[in-house]
Order: C-alpha cells, then structure tokens, then sequence
C-alpha cells in the first residue's frame, strides 16, 4: 500500500494511505487518510476489512500503534469502516468518531473496546492535541448520516465520497487534468448521490471554507484550483438518476 | 436437540396412554402402570435435559462466533508484521499481538470446556435412554400379561415408545459425534 505525507508542519502532518497492489481486483480501491501530531495520531475512514492487514503495516511506519487513539468513520459503509472489529481489537484506548445515527449499525462489524463518540447532525470539533478540526455536515452525500473533516490549519477537506472516482487501481493520487477527470467521477456522484438539495447545501457550505486540499475517498486528490472547479462541475451536476 | 424434544413428548403421551390403559385393565397390567410412569419421567428428563444442551449449544455457538473473530484478527496481524517487518514502530504491534494470541487460546479452551460440560449430559442422557430400553422391553412382557381386551393396545404402545426412544438415541448420538468434531478442532487450534 502507497503512503504519502501530504501535509507538514511541526507536529501537525496529513498521510494518505492507499492504491494497495494487493487489493484483489473486485474490491473499490479506496483513500485513507491520518492526522499526525506528537503523541496522536487520528485515523479516518479506516477502510474494509481486507485492508486492514496493509493498513496496519503502513500506519506502524509513522507512528506507534498506541498514538492512534481517535478513529473517524465518515458513514457507516464496509469500504469505510468493516474494519471495525480488527481495529477494535488492535487499538486498546481509542474511540470512535462517527455519526450519532449510525452507533447501533456500527456495532454490527465488532466493537468491544472502542469508545464511541456520535456525531450530533450539526457538526462539531475535535481537539487533536493543538490541532482542531472540525466536522463538517455532509448528509445525504451519499449516506444518510454523513460528515467530512476540515483541518482549517492545514486547509484541507477530508470529502469522504464526494469527489470519488473510479478509474484503474493504479491512477496518479492527484488530478492534473480536471475537465478529463470529470469522466471518471461523472457516474459515481449522478448515480451514488441521491439530493440535489443536500448536493447544494453542501456546495454552499463548503464554498465559504479556504480549502487548498480536497481529499475523497476514492479516485484523486483535488489541490489549487481544482477544488473550486470541483464545486463549480457539482453544483452544475443534477444526482439521484436512478429515479426518473 | 429439539427434534429429541419432539419425539420425548411423544413418549410422555403415550405412557400417559399407557397408565390409563392399565389402569382400566386392573390388577393383570399393574406393572405396565408402574413401568408407564417410570417412561413418563424418562420422557420429561429427556426434554428437561434437552432444553439444557440446547441452551449450552447457543452459549458455545456464540462464543465461537467470537473466537473466531479474535483467530480472525490474528490472521490479519500476523500478515500486517509480514507486510511492515521494517516498519519504523512494527515492535509497537508485539505487545497487542501477544493478547490476541492469549485470548484465542483462551476463548478456544473455553469453548473446549462447555463442549465438553455438554458430551458429558448427553452421556447421562443415553445412559437413561438405556434405562428406557430397558423399560419398554418390560413393558411389551408386561403387555403379553394383560387382559385379552387390552394386550394388543398396550403391545402397540409398548412398541411405540421402544421405537421413540430408539430414534432420540440417533438425535444424541448425532449431537456426541458434532461433539466429537468440535473437540477435536479446538485441539487443532490450541
């Protein structure tokens, strides 16, 4: 599995995690990413749990298993989080953070010693260490109970599915081309994202942040001005095709 | 164990059957009466200890959803040492490892307890099955000394709870023989 830094500052990096040749073919190739300080590290969107094994080895080789003590699952998907009952049995003082609605449903993968922290339909903040993030409300995008993580630090947006793409496992980690890129996410968001006016209301919200970074959970990263183009090509994008 | 349940009750109607028979038969069929009740409390400790063994069955077949969760997890942590053997905090993962290791073993010799807390009633229960036979063949004499009016009721009855008890044993000793198999996987593990 690939790992990149991509954000630094003293005590404060962004890891991604992902593109793993080992992954067998049938299953979506998925980002994870970590929030790095001293003495803790914040995982999000762990991943399903035929990941686990390379995600473990690769989170071991920034920081102690230990330092993990805050775990994110944006919803309640298996390719987000069906881990769960692994990393419940590795991490012995972490908790949770995820959306209040989704606690019962979560519980189904395993979870014994994980605290959990629901997440109120507002959004709220965490403290990792000097670092606050914040986490911002993404409902019906797709899941029902959803949110992304916005580090305004570093200025990146963890978008969780918005902004995924499905293209082949060994794509670049970043967009270099938006308007080609767009062929890739075009299905994914019309047919996984079911409102039109969730779609918007996030638009407007997250236009009001300084974001240099947007980080999906499937496909590329989004950097510069690629992230207000994303913004522009979704707001423009009609979803929920499935309905006629 | 249920379908033992099932054929149990069988048994409990019949020798209810039984007594009454005898009763009406008089003094020629009082040992069939005796030996009615004695195969009336046969069929109710046979469901009472099915029951039982069907609760223990639950209690190890969750506990062993459990375990092999945990053996689960150890897969993935030994492949996760595979992968990231020069991991700059690999070593973080030993102490963590060592406990689910522990607790796999643990959980299995568990497991391997109630397996065997669960052979040893159904054990018992054979033995009383035994006893059981036993009675029913009792019974069809008994039966042969009855009244003509009521020898070929009480035969067919006799024979009837013969036959029902025959066929719980083949219930028990299917239950012994997963037993068996269970044991002998948990030994592998260990």
């Amino acid at each position: 599995m690939q790992s990149k830094k991509i954000y630094s500052k003293t005590n404060h990096e962004w890891f991604v995690f992902g593109r793993d040749p080992d992954k067998p073919n049938s299953v979506i190739d998925t980002n994870q990413y970590m929030i790095k300080t001293a003495k803790t590290a914040f995982l999000m969107d762990p991943g399903g749990i035929e990941l686990f094994a390379p995600m473990l080895a690769s989170v071991v080789r920034e920081v102690p298993i230990e330092h993990i003590t805050k775990v994110f699952a944006s919803h309640q998907d298996p390719d987000i989080i069906s881990s769960l009952g692994l990393w419940d049995k590795a991490l012995t003082n972490a908790t949770l953070y995820s959306p209040q609605i989704w606690e019962g449903f979560l519980r189904h993968f395993g979870m014994d010693t994980m605290k959990f922290n629901g997440i109120a339909d507002a959004g709220g903040k965490l403290a990792i260490e000097q670092v606050e993030i914040e986490f911002i409300p993404a409902h019906y995008l797709h899941s029902s109970g959803n949110f992304n993580v916005y580090d305004p630090e570093a200025k990146i947006l963890m978008s969780g599915d918005i902004g995924a793409a499905i293209e082949p496992h060994d794509a670049p980690m970043e967009v270099e081309d938006f308007d080609s890129h767009t062929r890739h996410m075009e299905g994914f968001h019309k047919r996984w994202m079911p409102s039109n006016r969730a779609k918007n209301d996030w638009v407007e919200r997250v236009s009001q942040l300084d974001i240099d970074m947007m980080c999906p959970q499937h496909g590329r990263i989004f950097t510069g001005d690629n992230v207000k183009r994303f913004l522009d090509w979704f707001e423009k994008l009609e979803v929920g095709n499935a309905v006629s | 164990m249920d379908k033992a349940i099932i054929v149990a009750k069988e048994i409990s109607l019949a020798s209810n059957n039984a007594g009454v028979l005898a009763v009406r038969a008089g003094t020629d069929a009082a040992g069939f009466g005796a030996l009615a009740e004695f195969l009336d409390q046969l069929a109710r400790k046979t469901i009472q200890a099915s029951n039982e063994i069907n609760q223990q069955a639950m209690e190890i077949s969750k506990l062993t959803t459990n375990a092999v969760r945990t053996e689960t997890a150890a897969q993935r942590y030994e492949d996760a040492f595979e992968k990231g053997k020069d991991a700059t905090h690999i070593d973080s993962l030993r102490h963590n490892f060592g406990d689910i290791q522990k607790q796999v073993s643990g959980e299995y010799a568990h497991i391997t307890s109630l397996t065997n807390k669960l052979s040893r009633g159904l054990e018992v229960l054979k033995q009383e099955l035994d006893v059981g036979k036993v009675l029913a063949s009792m019974s069809l004499v008994e039966a042969s000394q009855a009244g003509k009016e009521f020898t070929a009721h009480l035969t067919d009855n006799a024979k009837n709870i013969a036959s029902a008890i025959e066929r719980i044993e083949v219930h028990v000793n299917e239950a012994l023989k997963l037993m068996k198999m269970s044991r002998l996987r948990n030994a592998q593990i260990k």
